[in-house]
Formats: structure tokens, C-alpha cells, sequence
């Protein structure tokens, strides 16, 4: 296997990536030149499914897949939505990209609406990406100028809008479904599936949700072939991913690195270790939502596979590293704070227990928790596992459960008799703008002599 | 069509049923918040969870569509333990103010708690407290906090009324039903929001605070304040009616126009006659007995019929009778009291204005039998007298005695010159019965005033305007001393020897559908639950072979 194959940060070093003569000189809109000029659409989709491209925004579903279930044939317009919303805590890797070379982005896009016949694709972009934002916007405009956008690209009969759209702030709009109904101009919540949107997705019309990575693979997928792709990787998780490394590490940073890269090296080598020397206590492989990975795990690869088989799961590529130092249930109180403010509030399980589980962790921090608080966890937990629209509700019951499995003895402290509880902490702080004490709606006092 | 089993009971239903519908379809019920059988699914509550053999999580029963042989559980320990989980969610930030909330006693929250749980809370902190009492409409005050966010409210709005001014908004455990800034609940179909809230987040300011409702009878009747004739209960206590929920219409609820379901002030206007009145020989109105009154009454109208011919007494029913009462009253002014002349007064005012007709329910005709005054109307032979002509003729002094069955006979004419020349008219008339529930301007101009039951006090059949005979029942009995019409119309016929052959409602509406065709084959049993069409009683085509004036003449 080649050391460090880069592919979606292929030539980085480029201090002019990020325009439009850069990337065309570095060799972009090379293989959107190739596929428009010879390639038919299903040809693509077969390149990228033999390629097996997995998506990276957290689930790794294989790209080409979700093409191919696109009806054919119908007369109403088909969409491609960007998820640009990367708001998965420890994750960075999207925001990287659109810096860096938002064109490599625009190719990709172009190509994949090519391939499933879209006319029409929105950037969704995180609404705290104002900079990106900008960047893409610059990006899309000089596409449109140079015939990279717009009416029958590079001269072919194949024409393509792009349509920046900015998110609001709510992570639950990275939730594709979710996403969908944002850019509708609702509420950001989830909807049912099915119908999933491949069939009816963005304003009632069939639509390709892709995040910004996986697309950014397209174009090198065209240059180079599936066959070079499948080079890389590990079994079934070809290709490279970014890995955001964060937390107790001596070199943080967004990685691009074969899938299946051990855990272990992605701490020790990419990471440059931990500050200190000291040991380290857990890992989070694949961003806030994946239960945590014990020092005896971190030699597993991580990819969607291996960690799935790990009890975790890849997500979306953020490795966050905690030492010795960390007490596993301030940190998994964070998480859960995290995913308390932002259950969108659609359905029951998540919108009452991800608060529940927040209330229980604090009670536990203030040294009022009992030894039952921890059995009243697990039930919330598992009343939310498996029950809700999305799985925000799973993602934020995962953490808990590991940690009340693996890091039992961290409770001990808060449930002993003489606990004092340190002043300010952490959580002390945090409830100034949520949870136990968070700011609640007084009744005025014309409503209170009734009900 | 796919069969699949629920709890081992093998289920037949439509391809693209869902489960829950399935289920209910066979008298399976599945527990649920968010679904509504009339509103678009949103899948939130989660309480419908069930277990699909050969599916590793459970699935929504509300959005899964059936497959054919598809094995569902609603009754394991796996769905039980769900369904506990959801309701301790639920009940979680709810404010348990039970004890003060209009919904206790029919709140979805508290019933299925109930059944489903019934364990004690277990969050040891504080709740989340959100705004409570808020007016967000004419008849709606909304408390978020009890609010369990099923958005039946906004779907309702959305999709049944056309104007979305309800949403959801903050999230997490925040999150809050709120109307739109600047907007109102104003809509004429507010109040269905608080039928289908299925906790006391939505409540009506008319019923707010009046009744524990498990204090309340319910009593199937129809609304009578337009030609929709939608079903309604009659919920009162102590001879007061308290609101008026939805019925069934086809197998669910009904939805209500707010006009229409609050429209029953009338009953309890305060100065209703109470007695029989009759003119004493210095003009005034005096209380009699039934006995005397209608003794009186009736040789009165008798002697006018033999002083004057059968063409100078009239009978006036009205748009507002039921069809029993039309009937009967019929037979007493033609046959009982030998009268020529017999009309209905059909004009499209009501005693409640429910305003302009839409496309969802409300009509333009604000009467709730005009269809069967009509059709009992032309089933006689030569049908009725002209009401214009009775009109003017008592203006030039032909028509000697006058007997009105009209709760508001000159309230409801259209316009002020209208009602000047029906005045002088009866004004013009010697004897003058008005036989009316309430106190209205026409009493007085009558020398006898008979006090009848409002439609709630009395039992009976109205047409709408479909054509659907729907049967209503007596919440209570007429206030004071007042009988029901159809009892005031026997008592007369018995008091002139010749009684009627039918005495009860029933038997009334068994001998209207001897004669009058629309209503062939048809007997109170063929009504319930949602009524029967006109015609829809004929399985065979009877010839008619003795006239209809025949059969009223001699019953069977």
C-alpha cells in the first residue's frame, strides 16, 4: 500500500488552490472535461459504485449506491443537496476542504449531477462557516464565469445550477432528512422514511444528499480509475478519509489517511502522542456521537467496518483523544449537554431524555447522585435507543452507555459520602445557558392565578 | 389484499394500510398521541411502537404499511416496555395540574398513563416550565406546558381549516406549539383543535372551567344550526348543556364549526316561555294549564274552521320542525281539525348566524330540516299551500286562525319590510297560536303561546342537506312547564276526540314512513349511527296503491 496517498487534499501545499487557475493548473476540471465530453451518466455511477465509495459524513453508505436509487425517467427535477453542515463535534475536515479548494467541491458536484441527471444542486453550508461560505460563493461564481456552471457546461448540452444555501445553526440540519426540510425553508427536523430521498427529498422531488468529502473523492475516482482507488484502504472501506485528530494530542489536525488506519497510529504517529507522556484514558473514533474506544481497543482500523465491530462506529472522522486526566463522566456530561440542546424536539424519546440523562449527570456532578441515578441512565438510554425519527437519539444514548459500562469506577467519586463538589466547575459554568438552572419562560404574572 | 397478523389475530386490510389503521380496523388498539385518522402522519409521539416479526427495532405502527403475512406484536414485554418509556417521557415536564385542567377525565395523557404505566415518576428535578393561560385565539387558550407536541394542532390547521397559523417552535425540551406573531386561532374551526388535542394543551374558553366532564351525559343529537346537520353529543348535566363535541361522521370524529357547536345559547335564555299562555279578555297574557290551554285552543280553531270554512284557518310549520313534528302537526291542522290550509316557512336565517358558506362545512341555509319540511311537504297531494298566499290573504283578512310551529317566525324573515307586512298580517289574524320555544316577537302578537322544546329538549329526525335523515335524542325536558312539540300536537288531537294513531317519536317517524316515499322502509334502528339517506330505505319499488292523503287518514 502507498504511504499517504493524498486524494481530497491533493496538492494543498498550493497557496492558490482555492482559485479557479490554481486547481485548473494543478490538473482540475480535468475529469469533469473527460466525463463530459465522453462518459455516459450510468458509466459514472459505475465508476463510482465499483470504487465503493463510502460516504463520509458519518454513515458510509456507498455513494454510487445512492445514486443508482434515483428513479430514471421522471419529469419532475431531480436535486443534489451538499451537506456542508459539518457540525459533529471533533470534525473538521469539511470546513478544511472548502477552504483550501472549494473547486475540487464543484467538480465533484458537477459530476455527480451529471451522472444522476440533476439540473439544479444546493451547498448547505453550516451557518457558523462564514468564511467558507464566502470562499464556496467566490468559487461557484467563478465557476459560472468560466463555464464551469450554468448553461451547457464546457460546451456540452449538460447545464447545471449551484445554489449556496447557509444553515441556521442547528446540528440536526446535518441529518439529511433534516437538512431537506431546512432548505424547504421549515424547521429543521428529520423527516419520516420512507420515502427516503433518493425518491422524494428536497421539495418533494427525488434527491442526492452527499457530504462535502465524499464528493471532493469524485474527480480523482474519474482521473485515476476505481481500480486505483481500491488500491487504498482496507477491505471494503476503500480510499483515504480525513481524520480530525483533537483533544489530548501533541500535533492536532485534519489527516487525510488510508481508511483502516489503526487507531493507535492515528493517536501516536498523526497525533504525535499525548502531551506529557501521559496515558491515555479513551478515544472517540468517529466524532461525539461514537462510543469511546479503551486504551486495550486503539488497535483497531479505523474504518466504518472495523470500528462498527469495535462497538463504535467511524462517523464522521473525528478522533478525539482523552488522557488520564479526564473524568469520563464530566466529559460524557458535555456530550450529553451537547446533545440535549440539540435534539430538534420532534419526538418524544429524544426531546424529554437527552435532557433527563443531562439533568441525572448533573445531579450526579452536584454529589446528589445515588447508585440507582445509574441504573435511571441506562433506562433512559434505552428508552431512546432505536425509537426516534433519526438517530440523534441513539447517538446521544451511545456515550452514556459506554461510559457507565467501561468507566464505572470514574462515578465513584460522586457517589461517595463525603463528595464536596468543586466550585466553579465546568458544568456550574455550562448551566448558565442550559440545563438544571437554563433560562426557562416564567409565567407572567397575569398567568398565574390560572392554569 | 395482504393479510397479516396483529397479537395472532389474522388481518385483512387494504394494500398501503398502515398498521395502526389495520389494527383499529379490527378492534385492536394501539396507543398513540401524534396519529389522527384524518390528519397526514408526523410519526413523533413514538407511542405506537411495535414489534414486527424479522425487524430488529420496532417500528412506528402509524407509518409502517402493511406487508402480506407480516407478524406484528402490540402486547409484548418489548413493546411494553416501550410504551412505559414513552409515557414516563412524556409525563416527564408534564405539569400534572390534573386537578384544575377542562381535559381531566378525557385526556389521552392521563388514560393511557393509566393503562399503559402507571408507575411513579421518577425525575427528581426541577421541570421545565413553559408559559401557561395564553390567549391565542376567540375561543382558544393554550398551555404549552401540558402541550405534549403530537402537532395534531398545526396539521389540523394546515390541512383541514387552510390557514397554518399554529407551529412548533425552539427545540429540544423547550420546544413549544405557539401561533404565528401577529396571527390569531381565528379561524371558524378553532375548537376541533381541542377536540383532537389529546391533552388539556388546547382548551376552549366557552367550557373553561365550567364542568369536571366526568359529571357530563352525552346525548347523540345533530347540530341545528345549519343545513350540514353535522353530529354532535349533547354533553350537559342537570337539565344544562354544557358544549356540544363532534359525533361520528363516516366512522370518526366529525369536525365542528365553532359557530355552529356553540350556537346552543339559546336554550338557556332566561326568559323562555314556561307556561301556556293565553289572552285573557283584557288582552293579556295569562299562564293556563295544558289542559285548559289546549282545550281552548283546539275548540277555537275547530269553531274557526266551521264558522269560516276550512280556508280560513291555517297551519304554519317550519324549516326548524322535525319531521315528526311536520308530520304529526300536519295531520292535526288537515285531518284533525279539518283546516284546508297547511305551508312550511323555509327561509335560509337560522336562530345562530354561522356566517358566510364555505367549502368544508358551513352552509348558506342556516336551518337545520329544510330538506325534510320540503320532502314531507311535497309528498302530500297537491302539495302545500303557497306561504305568500297564506300571507296575503291574512293581510285581507281571510285567514281567521293562525297555528305557527317556528322558534322565530318574524326574527328569521329577511328584511325590516318583510317583517312589517307579516306583522300587520297576523296582526290581522282573530286566533293566533304560536307554538315556539323561546320568547321571540311574534309571541306578542298570539293570543295562545305554546312552550315546546328547543331540538335539545325534544326527539326526532332532521334532513340535512345531503339528504341524510339523522335522529336526534332529548338531552333534557323542555324548560318550565314546556313540552315537547310533538307532545303538544297529541295532546291537541286527543282533545278533540280524535286522537293521533301514533304517540311516541318513533312510532311517528314509523307512520311518516308509511307514507312519505323518501322515507319508505325506514325506522329509527336504520339511522344509527350516522343516519340513512332519503330513498335509501326502498329495497324493492312499493306501487302506491291507496293515496298518501288516504294513508295519513287512516295509519296503519
Amino acid at each position: 500500500m502507498a504511504e499517504n496517498v493524498r486524494i481530497v487534499t491533493e496538492h494543498f501545499e498550493h497557496e492558490d488552490l482555492h482559485m479557479l487557475e490554481g486547481y485548473r493548473r494543478l490538473g482540475g476540471y480535468e475529469a469533469l472535461k473527460k466525463v463530459l465530453s465522453n462518459w455516459e451518466p450510468e458509466a459514472v455511477i459505475e465508476e463510482v459504485k465499483k470504487a465503493n465509495l463510502r460516504g463520509r459524513g458519518g454513515a458510509g453508505f456507498s455513494a454510487g449506491l445512492k445514486w443508482s436509487f434515483v428513479p430514471k425517467g421522471l419529469a419532475k427535477p431531480k436535486y443534489l443537496c451538499v451537506n456542508a453542515d459539518e457540525g459533529e463535534p471533533g470534525t473538521f475536515k469539511d470546513k478544511l476542504l472548502m477552504e483550501r479548494c472549494p473547486h475540487r467541491l464543484m467538480e465533484g458536484i458537477v459530476i455527480a449531477s451529471y451522472a444522476v441527471g440533476i439540473k439544479h444542486a444546493y451547498i448547505y453550508i453550516r451557518g457558523e462557516f462564514v468564511t467558507q461560505a464566502i470562499t464556496v460563493q467566490k468559487a461557484v461564481d467563478e465557476a459560472y464565469a468560466n463555464n464551469l456552471l450554468g448553461e451547457n457546461i464546457l460546451g456540452s448540452k449538460f447545464s447545471l445550477e449551484v445554489t449556496v444555501h447557509r444553515g441556521a445553526g442547528a446540528y440536526i440540519c446535518g441529518e439529511e432528512t433534516g437538512l431537506i426540510s431546512s432548505l424547504e425553508g421549515c424547521k429543521g427536523q428529520p423527516k419520516l422514511k420512507p420515502p427516503f430521498p433518493a425518491v422524494e427529498g428536497a421539495f418533494g422531488c427525488p434527491t442526492v444528499v452527499n457530504n462535502v468529502e465524499t464528493l471532493c473523492f469524485v474527480p480523482w475516482i474519474i482521473n485515476r480509475g476505481a481500480d486505483e482507488f481500491l488500491k487504498y484502504g482496507s477491505e471494503k472501506n476503500p480510499g483515504t478519509r480525513m481524520f480530525c485528530i483533537s483533544g489530548h494530542v501533541n500535533t492536532p489536525g485534519v489527516f487525510e489517511l488510508p481508511m483502516g488506519t489503526p487507531v493507535r497510529e492515528l493517536i501516536y504517529t498523526y497525533g504525535g502522542g499525548i502531551p506529557g507522556d501521559k496515558k491515555l484514558k479513551a478515544v472517540i473514533p468517529g466524532g461525539a456521537s461514537a462510543p469511546w474506544l479503551t486504551p486495550d481497543q486503539i488497535d483497531v482500523g479505523a474504518d466504518f467496518d472495523q470500528l462498527r465491530a469495535a462497538g463504535s462506529m467511524g462517523g464522521s472522522g473525528g478522533i478525539i483523544v482523552m488522557d488520564e486526566t479526564v473524568c469520563a463522566v464530566k466529559a460524557v456530561t458535555r456530550i450529553t449537554k451537547f446533545f440535549a440542546h440539540e435534539s430538534c424536539g420532534q419526538c418524544t424519546p429524544c426531546r424529554e431524555g437527552t435532557d433527563w440523562a443531562y439533568k441525572i449527570f448533573y445531579r450526579i456532578l452536584q454529589g446528589k447522585g445515588t447508585e440507582y441515578d445509574l441504573k435511571l441512565l441506562e433506562n433512559v438510554c434505552n428508552g431512546m435507543v432505536g425509537k426516534t425519527i433519526c438517530v440523534l437519539a441513539d447517538a446521544a444514548a451511545g456515550p452514556i452507555l459506554c461510559v457507565i459500562k467501561k468507566f464505572r469506577s470514574d462515578f465513584d467519586r460522586y457517589l461517595s459520602a463525603g463528595f464536596e463538589p468543586e466550585k466553579p466547575s465546568l458544568v456550574d459554568l455550562a448551566q448558565l445557558s442550559h440545563g438544571e438552572g437554563r433560562q426557562v419562560t416564567e409565567p407572567e404574572p397575569s398567568h398565574q392565578q390560572n392554569a | 389484499m395482504p393479510k397479516i397478523t396483529i397479537d395472532g389475530q389474522e388481518v385483512e386490510a387494504e394494500a398501503g394500510t398502515t398498521v395502526i389503521r389495520a389494527a383499529r380496523d379490527a378492534g385492536i388498539h394501539i396507543p398513540h398521541y401524534c396519529w389522527h385518522p384524518r390528519l397526514s402522519v408526523a410519526g413523533n409521539c413514538r407511542m405506537c411502537l411495535v414489534e414486527v416479526e424479522g425487524v430488529p427495532k420496532l417500528l412506528t405502527s402509524c407509518t409502517t404499511e402493511i406487508r402480506d403475512g407480516m407478524v406484528v406484536n402490540t402486547k409484548n414485554d418489548t413493546v411494553k416496555q416501550a410504551q412505559r418509556g414513552v409515557l414516563e417521557f412524556l409525563l416527564l415536564n408534564h405539569p400534572l395540574d390534573c386537578p384544575i385542567c377542562d381535559k381531566a377525565g378525557e385526556c389521552k395523557l392521563q388514560d393511557q398513563y393509566f393503562k399503559y404505566s402507571a408507575e411513579d415518576s421518577r425525575l427528581e428535578t426541577r421541570k421545565v416550565h413553559k408559559p401557561k393561560n395564553l390567549d391565542i385565539g376567540k375561543h382558544i387558550v393554550l398551555d404549552q406546558e401540558r402541550c405534549v407536541l403530537c402537532t395534531r394542532c398545526v396539521r389540523f390547521m394546515d390541512e383541514v381549516a387552510h390557514e397554518p397559523v399554529l407551529g412548533i417552535i425552539e427545540r429540544g425540551d423547550t420546544s413549544k406549539l405557539t401561533v404565528f406573531p401577529e396571527k390569531g386561532l381565528n379561524n371558524r374551526y378553532s375548537l376541533n383543535t381541542t377536540d383532537i388535542c389529546p391533552v388539556g394543551a388546547l382548551t376552549s374558553k366557552e367550557f373553561r372551567f365550567k364542568k369536571r366532564v366526568w359529571f357530563l351525559n352525552h346525548e347523540q343529537s345533530v347540530c341545528p344550526n345549519c343545513s350540514t346537520g353535522c353530529p354532535v353529543i349533547l354533553d350537559h348535566e342537570d337539565r344544562k348543556l354544557y358544549r356540544m363535541m363532534p359525533g361520528q361522521k363516516d366512522g370518526e370524529q366529525a369536525w365542528l364549526c365553532d359557530p355552529g357547536r356553540l350556537g346552543f345559547g339559546f336554550v338557556h335564555e332566561n326568559d323562555r316561555p314556561r307556561a301556556p299562555l293565553m289572552r285573557n279578555s283584557d288582552g293579556k297574557l295569562e299562564p293556563r294549564t295544558w289542559e285548559a290551554a289546549i282545550k281552548d285552543v283546539t275548540r277555537q280553531m275547530s269553531d274557526f274552521v266551521s264558522k269560516f270554512g276550512k280556508n280560513a284557518v291555517a297551519g304554519i310549520y317550519s324549516n326548524w320542525s322535525s319531521n315528526e313534528e311536520i308530520f304529526a302537526f300536519t295531520h292535526l291542522i288537515t285531518q284533525t281539525l279539518g283546516a284546508n290550509l297547511i305551508t312550511s316557512h323555509n327561509p335560509r336565517i337560522g336562530l345562530v348566524n354561522s356566517g358566510p358558506a364555505d367549502e368544508l362545512q358551513i352552509k348558506e341555509d342556516k336551518c337545520p330540516n329544510s330538506r325534510g319540511a320540503d320532502v314531507i311537504g311535497k309528498s302530500r297531494p297537491g302539495g302545500l299551500s303557497d306561504f305568500h298566499q297564506i300571507i296575503q290573504d291574512a293581510h285581507a283578512g281571510k285567514i281567521k286562525a293562525m297555528w305557527i310551529l317556528d322558534p322565530d317566525f318574524m326574527g328569521r324573515i329577511p328584511d325590516k319590510s318583510g317583517q312589517k307586512r307579516i306583522r300587520e298580517a297576523l296582526k290581522k289574524v282573530k286566533f293566533l297560536v304560536i307554538q315556539a320555544p323561546l320568547e321571540r316577537e311574534a309571541n306578542s302578537l298570539a293570543n295562545a303561546i305554546l312552550p315546546c322544546g328547543t331540538w335539545a329538549e325534544s326527539e326526532g329526525t332532521f334532513v340535512n342537506e345531503e339528504g341524510r335523515i339523522q335522529y336526534f335524542k332529548a338531552a333534557f325536558p323542555p324548560v318550565g312547564q314546556g313540552k315537547p312539540s310533538l307532545e303538544i300536537i297529541r295532546l291537541a288531537a286527543t282533545a278533540t276526540g280524535k286522537p293521533l294513531p301514533y304517540a311516541t317519536p318513533y312510532d311517528t317517524f314509523r307512520t311518516l314512513a308509511g307514507v312519505v316515499p323518501e322515507f319508505k322502509g325506514l325506522d329509527y334502528s336504520d339511522l344509527m349511527p350516522e343516519g340513512a339517506l332519503l330513498g335509501s330505505g326502498q329495497t324493492v319499488a312499493v306501487p302506491v296503491t291507496e293515496s298518501a292523503e288516504d294513508a295519513v287518514a287512516s295509519p296503519a
